[in-house]
């Protein structure tokens, strides 16, 4: 019958249709099956495989990158001066420096016989051509350089607007030194080229980026011909992967798989003080934090010992409200910061009129309860900070104060920010280059998203700025600690540890204070 | 997954719709429907909750009905558990024997043991108090969306069926709309809008799932239309709303009732994958999908985290399956309703 | 039919304008001022008036907003989804991007529950009542109510972690596909299960299967050449419809396993607020979803038009 002639194609056309999805996933696979071989066949060379939690999304020297591309970035490009492990200053690409008028002109003399990876010449032209207009560094934080300027090939002058030390600022991997063939005759970028011990290979977005090895890397040769990051967000996932084997070395491990790892056999976890101190930046424009008794109030109702000893595992430093980790210039041991007193907490808020009520636990003044945002970032500290904006929210409310946590991606945090719609932010510590304590500038009322605004306090960052005096600048930056401890612009919590993992056959590794670098020199893979 | 069953029964029903409601839109046009439709939504919510929920229990307590129920087991078993459920949301306080929300940042990752039976989560709160009040957020997540919403989305359907014609088509292409976003996505980006938060979270499920009964109703109501005891009701000149109030309304329940109770389960796993990602209720609120999302860095050094709250989740909509799979079977409403 | 095709194809028009129309008052009523946003991308921290109101000028963000809608409607027509407020990349050059590995994970889900659903779900029919049946029944109820994100947390810690066998995280080769497709894939296949049996059923009890059983047919040819077939046509139209699921599904699965697709991209640019993106994933996906049911409806009233004829003409 036709009926059935009718069926029978509808079947024959379902079982086509049915085979087509079978051999389209079939062919998925079958492709990827292919790749992963490819792979594990060249096992025996010596290469290093790097777990990071965020892509490379910029190349060039307008941006610095999102994340952790910073460690792929300091691969690649080099700068003109270096810091040594516990953040002393060596030559880089400079061998030597000279201010003959102190901090408002540096003269910087090159080193000799250095190439980039594509083989053009690393010369003082390469220098101005990384300081331009359009350079991040330019716009972002060197406004003060007036000109740059080639003396011969191996001599570069700045001349600045007023004394800086420009040589702590020119150890950030934030700006680099990139050949100028880095772009194209119309000026757009085309690959990032650099003189750094590996160059680039290949990138795959959002999972890896491969590097090789520089042959004519122009310092201590390096010992691993390839290096390869793969991009794995989730801290949990990249403790995972390093466990599996997926990878050998994993960059920023949570806080709370520290101990686990160190007892672990076949892991080696290395650890050091930072320069980076987590903090509260408050709203000081607004209600409530513009009251200098509610900041005070939170500062003694969070117990920062506890938090790192307990949330943190005991890993970083308590910093009590010292704005300064041990390790930066001028951090002031002496110092006698704050511990949790709770009752002063309460005594604070109701000296200044926030007392409860209505008896809900939540502090009031004129019929308002004390009720604030805490703003989290979401990206990579979130495994770190989620537990402790937790305890500092538990923490507030023993004193009274009612917080909600809303986790938010770094760029919707800005956002907020810059409209000054946000109560606090929990940062990691930034503005930091190198131990130079250039942090201070983010109270300062003109700096751009300060939202805090004290006379004294500018004048003491303008006077500690201003002065190239060593002695003068100890005594400044001592005072500027003594203020932020009292006057709480912002509430600092622990000074951070950087820790990398690694399996043990990757021997050699040096950890460093400094954050933005990875340095694999002599890092090598023992062969089993 | 069931409005995507539903969509397909429905979508066949509708068409026998078109043809009658052409007829019926030309009789009864204009202003007297929507005077009628505005007194009807009152009226109508009212029996809802009194008199007809009593006349579906009064259905259900029909003899053979109810020994049907009991002769499904996994039914008996999900209305207990439900039972059990209920009386932890409600007794949360004399269950637990922590406070949820009380850290004792020292005593954190600790295993079970008499004093915290189900051990303590990073913080030092007892995993045990905050599943037992994760209980009153989940359940009353999932009891508010769906009487929102099935009372929203049952109106809408009976008018819509009833009434036919440009009501009936922009009800239906709303419908359409809404069901043109797979579900979860929808509710993630109101959620995402709007910030998380108790009351959002019920706004942005209940947002996304009316649609679900007005589908349903409405092809009960056109098949209903056509039965003999309506068209006499017609014949005996009874209005628009006697009929809707008697005849159709009750005979709608069953199913209504029945998706209801399917529809709690999807509610609950969709709030708790809500705040999973972070959109859901803020923290330090005992939720089951938010205490699964802390507990993911302790996945192997402390699996007990994600364990229980996972758990929960698991019995909680298990026993709303297991209860609406029963009350489909006994009520044989054959609404085509299958999660 | 035909007719039946053509009102579909209208209707889905209206649907479609309806989405867009939703996605766009939704991202229109976001928090936040879209000038701002747009300007604090693209000139950095230092914001001046003047820039934000230049931005808003040159975007078209100040004129009403009806005319606001048309211009973007215009640009999707022309499938310029405009460009993401945070990285300034190209919207649907971002989700084509992230396509294939959200087509990979739903098309490798989706075989996976077929071939658990079918079976089981068939033999299950077959033998109703039985233990087996029973068995089928719970571990299907189970499957439907266990959470996927549950379940995929599950699979990490068994086979990423207590047995290290597959890896956890990751794109690219077929071990990282595994963990994925069985979180995404058993718990479809447990409602498809569902879906068979009662189809499988439901044509048990048909009179031709009566007829053909009292004529004294043998009972697997009733089987493969009657029921079987007449069974499977919902459940396949239904897995052709399961994509929404799969879509929504693939959120979280992707979010837990870090999988680079569709849905990450969507939970991503929530929590970025990045809200032209969100507007180009959502938009996207219910187009998607929309064509995708469309091309199902038809496929349908092509290969069963016994369905459509009885009732519509």
């Amino acid at each position: 019958m036709g009926c059935n002639m009718h069926k029978k194609f509808k079947y024959i056309l379902m079982f086509f249709l049915l085979l087509a999805v079978i051999s389209a996933s079939a062919c998925i696979d079958g492709d990827e099956d292919g790749t992963a071989k490819g792979a594990d066949s060249e096992v025996s060379s010596p290469e290093l495989s790097v777990g990071i939690s965020t892509d490379v999304n910029n190349w060039y020297l307008d941006k610095f990158p999102d994340g952790d591309g910073r460690f792929v970035w300091s691969q690649i490009y080099e700068t003109l001066v270096r810091l040594d492990p516990d953040l002393n200053i060596v030559p880089g690409l400079a061998e030597s420096w000279e201010t003959p008028d102190d901090g408002k002109t540096w003269i910087f003399r090159l080193r000799e016989g250095i190439t980039f990876h594509d083989g053009t010449p690393f010369d003082a032209d390469a220098v101005v051509f990384s300081y331009t207009e359009q350079a991040y560094v330019t716009q972002a934080v060197l406004r003060p350089i007036k000109s740059v300027e080639t003396v011969d090939s191996r001599t570069v002058k700045f001349v600045l607007a007023k004394p800086m030390p420009l040589p702590f600022y020119l150890t950030h991997v934030a700006w680099p030194i990139m050949s100028p063939s880095c772009v194209d005759a119309e000026g757009n970028f085309v690959s990032p080229v650099g003189t750094g011990p590996f160059k680039f290979e290949s990138r795959t977005r959002d999972q890896e980026i491969v590097l090789s090895k520089n042959e004519k890397y122009w310092g201590t040769e390096p010992e691993l011909e390839k290096v390869t990051f793969k991009v794995i967000p989730e801290a949990s996932t990249r403790v995972m992967a390093l466990e599996t084997g997926e990878v050998d070395m994993i960059l920023k491990v949570p806080e709370y798989d520290v101990s686990r790892l160190e007892t672990k056999e076949g892991i080696e976890v290395y650890r050091k003080l930072t320069t980076f101190t987590d903090f509260l930046q408050f709203n000081c424009e607004k209600v409530p934090f513009s009251e200098k008794a509610v900041r005070q109030s939170v500062a003694c109702a969070i117990d920062t010992e506890l938090i790192t000893s307990e949330v943190l595992k005991g890993i970083g430093q308590a910093a009590k409200g010292r704005a300064y980790s041990p390790v930066m210039m001028y951090s002031n041991p002496e110092l006698e910061p704050r511990s949790r007193d709770l009752e002063k907490a309460k005594t604070l808020l109701s000296d200044a009129g926030w007392k409860d009520s209505d008896g809900d636990r939540i502090v009031e003044k004129d019929g308002k309860p004390l009720k604030v945002t805490l703003l989290v970032s979401k990206g990579v500290w979130a495994s770190r900070h989620s537990p402790m904006a937790q305890a500092i929210q538990a923490e507030l409310a023993e004193a009274g104060i009612a917080t909600e946590i809303e986790f938010l991606e770094g760029g919707a945090i800005t956002q907020l920010e810059n409209a000054g719609d946000f109560d606090m932010i929990l940062r990691t510590g930034y503005f930091v280059w190198g131990p130079y304590p250039k942090h201070f500038f983010v109270h300062h009322s003109m700096a751009p998203y300060s939202h805090y605004s004290n006379a004294t306090y500018d004048e003491l960052v303008n006077a500690a700025d201003m002065t190239a005096d060593e002695d003068k600048q100890r005594e400044l930056y001592y005072a500027l600690q003594d203020f932020v401890l009292e006057e709480v612009p912002a509430f600092y919590l622990v000074h951070e540890e950087k820790i990398v993992a690694a399996n043990s056959y990757v021997k050699g590794y040096t950890i460093s204070s400094e954050d933005p670098w990875l340095n694999l020199e002599g890092v090598y893979i023992e062969e089993e | 997954m069931t409005d995507m069953t539903e969509s397909r029964c429905i979508n066949m029903t509708e068409k026998t719709a078109e043809k009658m409601t052409g007829e019926i839109s030309e009789k009864k046009t204009g202003k007297k429907a929507e005077k009628t439709a505005g007194k009807m939504i009152g009226n109508i919510a009212g029996i809802m909750i009194g008199n007809i929920a009593g006349k579906m229990i009064g259905n259900i307590t029909r003899k053979k009905q109810v020994q049907e129920f009991r002769k499904n087991r996994l039914a008996v078993l999900g209305v207990l558990l439900i039972a059990f459920l209920a009386f932890l949301a409600l007794f949360a306080p004399l269950v637990s024997p922590h406070d949820p929300l009380e850290q004792k940042l020292e005593r954190g990752l600790e295993g079970p043991s008499l004093e915290y039976p189900f051990g303590t989560d990073n913080l030092g709160r007892c995993i045990f108090s905050r599943v037992v009040y994760g209980t009153q957020v989940s359940l009353g997540i999932g009891v508010l969306v769906v009487t929102a919403t099935s009372i929203a989305g049952t109106l809408l359907g009976i008018l819509s069926g009833y009434k036919g014609g440009l009501f009936d088509e922009i009800v239906m292409r709303g419908v359409d709309i809404v069901l043109a976003f797979p579900n979860i996505i929808l509710a993630l980006v109101i959620a995402g809008l709007l910030g998380s938060g108790f009351f959002n979270v019920v706004l942005a499920l209940s947002l996304t799932q009316w649609p679900v009964y007005t589908r349903l109703v409405r092809a009960q109501v056109l098949s209903l239309k056509k039965q003999a005891f309506v068209e006499a009701a017609r014949a005996l000149r009874a209005s628009n709303f006697y009929i809707m109030r008697r005849h159709i309304l009750p005979n709608c329940m069953g199913s209504v009732v029945v998706l209801g109770t399917l529809e709690i389960a999807h509610v609950i796993i969709f709030a708790a994958a809500l705040s999973f990602l972070g959109l859901g209720i803020p923290m330090p609120t005992a939720e089951w999908g938010s205490m699964l999302k802390e507990g993911i860095p302790y996945l192997l050094s402390a699996p007990h985290l994600t364990f229980f709250p996972g758990l929960m989740i698991m019995l909680t909509v298990l026993a709303f399956n297991f209860a609406g799979d029963g009350l489909r079977d006994c009520l044989d409403t054959g609404t085509g309703v299958m999660a | 039919m035909w007719n039946y095709i053509a009102k579909r194809l209208l209707l889905i028009f209206v649907v479609i304008f309806g989405v867009t129309l939703v996605t766009f008052s939704a991202m229109y009523l976001a928090p936040g001022d879209p000038a701002e946003v747009i300007a604090l991308a693209r000139y950095g921290q230092d914001l001046s008036a003047e820039q934000i109101e230049a931005v808003r000028a040159a975007e078209g963000l100040d004129s009403p907003v009806h005319i606001q809608y048309l211009t973007w409607f215009e640009h999707v027509l022309r499938l310029d989804f405009g460009k993401s407020v945070i990285s300034s990349d190209d919207i649907l050059e971002e989700i084509l991007f992230r396509l294939p590995a959200t087509a990979e994970l739903a098309l490798a889900s989706l075989f996976l529950s077929l071939i658990i659903a079918i079976p089981a779900g068939v033999l299950s029919a077959l033998k109703q009542n039985s233990l087996l049946d029973n068995a089928c029944v719970f571990t299907s109820l189970l499957g439907v109510s266990i959470p996927n994100f549950w379940l995929g947390l599950f699979l990490i810690w068994l086979f990423a972690l207590k047995l290290p066998l597959l890896p956890s995280y990751g794109y690219g080769n077929l071990e990282n596909l595994v963990l994925p497709t069985l979180t995404l894939g058993t718990s479809m296949a447990a409602v498809t299960t569902r879906l068979t049996r009662s189809s499988m059923l439901e044509v048990l009890k048909q009179e031709y299967i009566v007829a053909a059983r009292a004529r004294g047919l043998d009972e697997r040819s009733i089987l493969f050449r009657h029921a079987l077939k007449n069974a499977l046509l919902p459940v396949l139209t239904f897995a052709g419809m399961q994509l929404g699921y799969l879509l929504g599904g693939a959120v979280i699965v992707e979010t837990i396993f870090s999988w680079p697709g569709l849905g990450k991209l969507l939970v991503d640019s929530i929590f970025a607020r990045d809200f032209a993106l969100v507007q180009g994933c959502v938009l996207f996906i219910a187009i998607l979803f929309s064509l995708s049911s469309l091309a199902v409806d038809i496929l349908y009233a092509v290969l069963d038009p016994r369905i459509r004829y009885d009732r519509h003409d």
